[in-house]
């Protein structure tokens, strides 16, 4: 026992650790006490990150804040637990709670313990565990405060270098495709998802691209050959085409779609072996249903169908509308999927009433459609027309949102110009799925997650806004919560519906009859004539015939009319099937060719079988070749009437005009359209050489009602 | 008795605390700086590319309307003997947007998809400053006298990262048809008042046009804009100048619902609603080809001239992807591709506005460089204005004619602001300036808008609306 130290002098200093009235036990209290503190600042500190980790995964939008900010949770957590840890030091009784409530809880675990009566191996092992935390419980707290302050400290570094600091990091790019109808939702719901997730410095950690999904049939052949066009149509020439934006993602009109294009690929995409794509998918972003719209005869067309069975079944409600003579129109089948949807639907109901040529469809898209309705200023028209098309849709063209396509006009539309949805269950819902998509080779795994909160997000907020999907209505109003009572859209119905559509259609036989003077824009390999029918094979069916021919006028004034056959058909005919060996067998002669007029070249196809239509794909200065340019449309007139085989003839001009007097290719609808089957008809229509392939797409339609 | 050491357990606990502060600041400092360049996982080219290992492939838009002289060159690269690698164009989309989406994502991927680049000019900086493409060797560009204006545009950092390919300005195309046309306008306010009488088809829809034209309708307003990233906020300083230049547009601007892109601008001059029509060198071969574009004596229905105002300089570079297998390979094919003979080939047959100086000079003094495009094709020696069969190709004469326009539009044009996030400046700066033009918005608080382009030229943007009203005062 050592004698108590005797007082000091006024100059004297004490040995270290000789504090004034402090002893070896006072002292080891000292250390005791401070280490206590460490203790339970390290456990409130940790205890309090625990709590707010806890909020940020309950609460998204508190995520998303965090997400934002640099380092993430990592950064984040320790940094606030930190500060809570510290704030609660100044308030003795808040800051005594977390080490209680952890004390608590260790002791009413070890109370079950003992009432349970856990093997005395495992209670012996806890007892060494709880001695050897006793010993490393202070450097432990002090490590984690310390990593805790370091990770603060690097916050704010971040915190401050991406304040004041230079350009944001570069964004990962992330390209997803739609249909045509869905582009403007779904730039305006990526806007939103890339502003949510801009970090605090107002960075983008992604961007978005979204493109126009290409036809179910291209997109069957691209997933299966990394997303080129049809190899077929290179022929061996050094350029490709690609369909577009090679899609990370495709938001889906429905999962039966998905199916039918997943099916095509295994069965149907030959591909290059290992460059295929998987089809992942997700979650609904949105859930629709397909509805009738009509312009004007609403309140008639609502009467009709209650004087008779009173339901909105497609067998009741399709026979009153074409009973108040009005026509169902929709989307092209083999260019848009919510055409090919339509027609599925309607096909069956079509043959029962027995006016297959009373169906028509106009454009390769809901948004090609809806454009033209928008531009078209016939009242009488719009009023007989009841379009098929997805819910959405008539929400977007009612506000004169964009359509997502040049020269559209724009503006809300009200009163007779706006349209009415009408639902029937007999149509079906769109889910649109959110389908990931995989090519081979190029799984990013940080990609993926991105993508995957993209369509979480997407799922939860709604493709066209409304919140989730399912039972919620969206814009769409009472046609959306008419969704959930529509039928189930199955893949096997799109399927069975594709040779039952093409049954329907009258066949298209036609010559197309290209003018090769020197002053068309064909290419020395005339690969842009075959780029430009691309296009229009898919509004082909089964049974139509093509043929290709080529006139001109050589030097000295003789005609010069080339045929393109295919040697092994009787008639050098070609179906859809074997349409791309006819096109590889285009060439073009060198040397100089002149303009030559159509009333010649009628004349002089003599290889032509009976019954053809003749389309002419001309940049309209033959007219002037005619016999009297000013009276262009008379000599041809002529010229078409004297032809026993060429029963129509069909003028497509790039730039420049139609001859005066031919007008452009009427509605199907209007009087002048209709005629006798032996009746021959003549139409002109202009397009520029970037929608050559366009144009030819509208233009069988047309050809084919003619037949 | 000794006493025990004070602060025994001081030294390993100070230990610990450095070792965990180091620990947490490291990891989170970690964690906050992926992904950086130098952090990244990188790019590299793992195994060959895509199976295709002995080929150039060049990633472009798609060609259309030009004549396919673009694949026509790559057929002559394919056909030489001498090449000991074959080339093959992959045409991405007819967007640029899409183009561009599609090249970034290819090399992020790692993947080595393409070896050339045709990008456009706003893009180098951010394909440069990325690490997407490499500089080009010195000896690509040796003996070639390019346009300065256009061989700026491929500079980043001061070295040389694309090389020009076609170069693009604003030309003014008139209508000289009709009962007593006015002369050509010389100046922005002649045009702007005739245009009120004839009509004007320029582009003021909401994409890379409208910022360009709204970029011509400011800088069209006396401003002292030289180029270069400070410049539209330079101009913007003096917002009630820029509002009056923009309401002195708004007529213009709206004749067409601010619908028009280059080629519904063309539509609507061809058809004749409109007399005047701003747009790019494509349209001259386009109409120049069209028949119903020619008068009974076989001239044409239309003038040409460089825009009278400021234009903005546009065009497409080609470039050598970092993750490309053939560097060497692809310099010389790019060598090849802005050689005199291509240049000359690409002007006549397919419209391309040329980037070599000697082209121009050819052209301009019909030498026996000057030729058509079926001379070219046929390796006819020209003289002269040597005429074509009418309308199967454009005339020395009219060459000459194009050239001259392109090439004083080019002299005269300014480049956008140059930045790695181009884009996101357009949008911004778009955003709120074309409702101003088109009058469905107020103008924006400019002080505001200029940090907010300031911004987004680092590609920051803050939520909330960066086209605020001005205050009331």
């Amino acid at each position: 026992m050592s004698a108590p130290s005797p007082p000091m002098g006024e100059n004297q200093r004490r040995p270290s650790g000789d504090e004034p009235g402090r002893n070896d036990h006072e002292e080891d209290a000292l250390g005791f006490d401070r280490r206590a503190k460490v203790v339970d600042g390290a456990l409130t500190a940790a205890l309090s990150s625990v709590a707010v980790k806890i909020a940020e995964m309950s609460w998204d939008a508190l995520h998303r804040q965090i997400e934002r900010l640099p380092g993430g949770p990592l950064a984040v957590i320790p940094t606030v637990g930190l500060l809570l840890a510290f704030l609660l030091r100044f308030s003795p009784r808040l800051g005594a709670i977390p080490p209680r409530v952890l004390r608590w809880s260790v002791g009413r675990a070890t109370r079950v313990i003992r009432a349970i009566g856990w093997p005395a191996r495992l209670t012996r092992w806890m007892r060494r565990l709880r001695g050897w935390l006793a010993r490393v419980r202070a450097p432990l707290a002090v490590g984690y405060l310390a990593a805790c302050f370091g990770a603060a400290v690097a916050f704010v570094g971040l915190l401050l270098t991406q304040t004041v600091g230079g350009p944001c990091d570069p964004p990962q790019e992330l390209r997803v495709i739609t249909a045509q109808e869905n582009v403007s939702a779904l730039r305006e719901r990526s806007e939103e998802y890339t502003a949510e997730n801009r970090t605090w410095a107002g960075c983008a950690p992604f961007r978005i691209s979204v493109g126009a999904a290409p036809s179910v049939d291209e997109m069957i052949k691209g997933f299966g050959n990394r997303w080129h066009r049809d190899y077929s149509l290179q022929e061996n020439a050094p350029y490709f085409r690609l369909l577009g934006l090679t899609p990370d993602a495709w938001i889906a009109g429905s999962s039966a779609e998905v199916d039918y294009v997943r099916e095509g690929v295994s069965t149907e995409g030959k591909g290059v072996p290992g460059e295929s794509a998987e089809l992942v998918k997700g979650p609904s972003v949105a859930t629709e249903g397909m509805v009738f719209a009509t312009f004007a005869r609403v309140d008639e067309l609502e009467q009709a169908v209650a004087a008779s069975d009173g339901n909105h079944e497609l067998e009741n409600l399709v026979p009153q509308i074409r009973s108040l003579g009005m026509h169902i129109v929709y989307p092209q089948p083999g260019l848009s999927s919510a055409g090919l949807v339509a027609a599925a639907y309607l096909v069956d109901l079509t043959e029962a009433a027995g006016d297959a040529p009373e169906n028509v469809n106009f454009d390769t898209s809901v948004s090609a459609l809806l454009c033209r309705m928008r531009g078209d200023a016939d009242q009488q028209f719009r009023n007989n027309l009841v379009l098929v098309v997805p819910s959405h849709s008539v929400v977007d063209y009612n506000r004169g949102r964009d359509m997502a396509q040049e020269d559209c006009p724009k503006g809300a539309s009200d009163g007779s110009y706006s349209l009415n949805a009408i639902s029937s269950p007999g149509l079906p819902a769109l889910d649109h799925p959110f389908v990931k998509i995989d090519w081979s080779g190029n799984n990013d795994p940080a990609r993926g997650a991105l993508l995957d909160d993209f369509a979480g997000w997407l799922a939860d907020r709604g493709l066209f806004g409304g919140g989730k999907p399912e039972g919620t209505p969206g814009e769409g109003g009472a046609a959306d919560a008419g969704a959930a009572k529509s039928r189930k859209l199955d893949a096997r119905v799109l399927k069975e519906a594709r040779p039952k559509i093409a049954e329907l259609f009258h066949q298209v036989k036609l010559r197309i009859m290209l003018d090769v003077s020197g002053s068309m824009p064909w290419s020395a390999d005339a690969s842009n004539i075959r780029d430009a029918f691309a296009r229009m094979k898919q509004t082909l069916i089964t049974d139509d015939r093509l043929s290709v021919g080529m006139f001109s006028r050589k030097g000295n004034g003789e005609l010069a009319l080339d045929s393109v056959r295919l040697p092994d058909v009787a008639t050098g005919e070609a179906r859809p099937g074997n349409l791309d060996a006819l096109l590889q067998r285009i060439t073009l002669d060198d040397g100089p060719r002149f303009d030559a007029p159509i009333s010649q070249m009628l004349e002089g196809l003599d290889d032509l079988l009976p019954g053809r239509s003749v389309a002419v794909v001309t940049d309209g200065g033959i007219f002037n070749d005619e016999i009297d340019p000013e009276r262009a449309a008379q000599s041809i007139d002529a010229a078409l009437s004297k032809s026993e085989s060429v029963q129509n003839l069909y003028i497509l001009v790039l730039g420049g005009q139609c001859p005066a007097g031919v007008s452009a290719p009427a509605p199907a609808l209007s009087p002048s359209a209709h005629g006798t089957p032996k009746d021959k008809r003549m139409a002109c229509d202009l397009t520029t050489e970037n929608d050559i392939g366009d144009a030819l797409t509208r233009m069988i339609p047309k050809i084919r009602e003619w037949s | 008795m000794s006493k025990a050491p004070r602060n025994s357990g001081q030294p390993r606990h100070t230990r610990v605390a450095w070792a965990g502060f180091a620990a947490g600041l490291m990891i989170v400092t970690l964690i906050g700086l992926r992904p950086l360049g130098w952090i990244s996982t990188g790019t590299d080219c793992h195994g060959g590319k895509d199976g295709k290992d002995q080929e150039l492939v060049v990633a472009t838009g798609a060609e259309v309307g030009a004549g396919g002289i673009r694949r026509r060159l790559i057929k002559e690269w394919n056909n030489d003997p001498k090449k000991n690698i074959k080339a093959r164009l992959v045409e991405i989309s007819e967007s640029t947007d899409e183009q561009r989406a599609e090249m970034v994502a290819a090399a992020q991927s790692g993947r080595c998809v393409y070896d050339v680049l045709l990008l456009d000019v706003a893009w180098t900086e951010e394909f440069a400053r990325n690490g997407y493409i490499v500089p080009i060797p010195a000896e690509t560009l040796a003996g070639r006298e390019f346009l300065p204006n256009s061989l700026e545009t491929g500079k980043f950092e001061n070295e040389q990262y694309a090389v020009p390919f076609a170069a693009d300005a604003p030309l003014l195309y008139v209508r000289n048809d009709g009962k007593n046309p006015p002369p050509p306008p010389r100046t922005v306010p002649d045009l702007l008042s005739s245009a009120r009488n004839r009509g004007y088809a320029a582009q003021f829809s909401d994409y890379e046009g409208g910022t360009i034209n709204l970029m011509e309708a400011i800088l069209s307003g006396e401003s002292t804009g030289t180029g270069g990233a400070e410049w539209i906020m330079d101009a913007l300083k003096d917002s009630g100048k820029v509002l009056g230049t923009l309401e002195k547009w708004h007529d213009v601007a709206t004749a067409s619902n601010g619908d028009l892109r280059e080629e519904s601008s063309l539509q609507a001059f061809r058809s004749g609603y409109v007399g005047y029509m701003r747009n790019w060198p494509f349209a001259y071969r386009r109409l120049v080809m069209d028949p119903s574009m020619r008068n009974d004596q076989g001239g044409l229905k239309f003038d040409l001239q460089a825009f009278p105002g400021v234009g903005i300089l546009g065009g497409v570079n080609l470039a050598i992807t970092r993750n490309s297998p053939h560097k060497k390979a692809a310099a010389e094919l790019i060598g090849a591709l802005t050689s005199p003979d291509a240049q000359r080939l690409l002007f006549a047959c397919g419209g391309y506005a040329p980037v070599l100086e000697s082209v121009y000079r050819d052209y301009a003094q019909v030498t026996g460089g000057a030729k058509t495009c079926g001379e070219l094709l046929d390796g006819e020696t020209g003289e002269g204005d040597r005429s074509a069969e009418p309308e199967s190709e454009i005339t020395t004469g009219q060459l000459r004619d194009f050239a001259e326009a392109v090439h004083q539009a080019v002299d005269r044009a300014v480049v956008r602001p140059k930045s790695a996030y181009y884009s996101t400046f357009s949008e911004v700066f778009r955003s709120c300036l074309l409702p101003v033009v088109l009058g469905s918005a107020v103008p924006p608080d400019f002080a505001e808008f200029a940090d907010a382009l300031r911004d987004a030229m680092d590609g920051k943007r803050h939520s909330g609306d960066h086209c605020p009203a001005p205050p009331e005062t």
